[in-house]
């Protein structure tokens, strides 16, 4: 008894669906996950990045913060154990304080060194 | 005649499963050149930040992500997919020798900022990246295993 060749057809649009599907989500895990960078709504409020520089317990120190750029800051590496890589401050005044664009507060850390904002218009976040 | 339909049924169920396989490969990569393209700066910087890409950051930060996506390309099309699977058996292995180097040479690594995966930390990459290349072998070994199937019939 002969066999014929029998011709496995595929169907090529079936075959793009597993394709299309990884698309769709793909596009959407990115338009959900991917941070918005937009400026704020108060055209005053401003955003300024530190490093501290100091050692523990300096914390307190306003001259140990030393601003940098946000690609600096963009660069920069927080493991588990440092947090608080960035302050965000909103008000602007006070010629005399060593960053005369902006006014600094002292900043206090909590149990776990995280620090914590002193004022209204501070706000810490962690870049972890 | 049932034999043959049982011999068909296998092929398509294999290829089946390597098309799911593909397209899992396909979303990562999908996923990650996309994630790059949109925080491209922080890419860079990154890059920067790394002592083995510094003076090449500006040019891997577009290749890398045009990388990726000429192995979407290449897995978004049927006929295609295997060249496709093979291209990104061969990337990951090159990021995860990455990772590796840098984790066994560097003090302080640099964030790992690439969308979901930033929630995963370095080590953690490197298994993942590793659940990968064993995706993507399988989906070789399922296509070539197809690609021979057809050719030794009528046996």
């Amino acid at each position: 008894m002969k066999f014929q060749l029998i011709k496995i057809k595929s169907t090529n649009m079936i075959r793009y669906i597993t394709s299309i599907f990884a698309v769709i989500i793909a596009v959407g895990a990115v338009a959900f996950t991917t941070p918005k960078r937009g400026t704020s709504h108060n055209p005053k409020a401003l955003t300024y990045y530190f490093q501290f520089t100091g050692s523990h317990g300096d914390e307190a120190d306003v001259t140990k913060w030393q601003e940098i750029s946000v690609n600096t800051y963009d660069g920069l590496s927080c493991d588990a154990s440092h947090q608080g890589c960035k302050i965000a401050s909103t008000s602007v005044d006070n010629p005399s304080d060593p960053f005369p664009d902006r006014e600094i507060t002292s900043v206090t850390v909590n149990a776990n060194d995280v620090p914590q904002p002193t004022m209204e218009n501070f706000e810490v976040a962690n870049k972890q | 005649m049932n034999f043959i339909l049982k011999y068909q049924q296998k092929i398509n169920r294999r290829i089946l499963m390597a098309d799911s396989i593909s397209g899992m490969v396909l979303l990562v990569f999908l996923y990650t050149s996309l994630s790059k393209l949109a925080d491209h700066q922080i890419f860079k910087n990154v890059l920067t930040a790394s002592p083995l890409l510094t003076p090449v950051a500006g040019v891997v930060a577009w290749l890398l992500p045009a990388t990726e996506l000429a192995v979407v390309v290449l897995l978004f099309i049927p006929t295609m997919r295997l060249k496709g699977l093979y291209a990104s058996f061969i990337l990951i292995i090159l990021f995860t020798g990455y990772l590796i180097y840098m984790i066994a040479v560097t003090p302080h690594l640099p964030c790992n900022c690439g969308g979901v995966l930033k929630m995963l930390t370095w080590p953690q990459h490197i298994f993942f990246n590793l659940f990968f290349i064993l995706l993507s072998l399988t989906g070789i070994l399922l296509y070539k295993r197809n690609k021979n199937m057809r050719s030794h019939w009528p046996p």
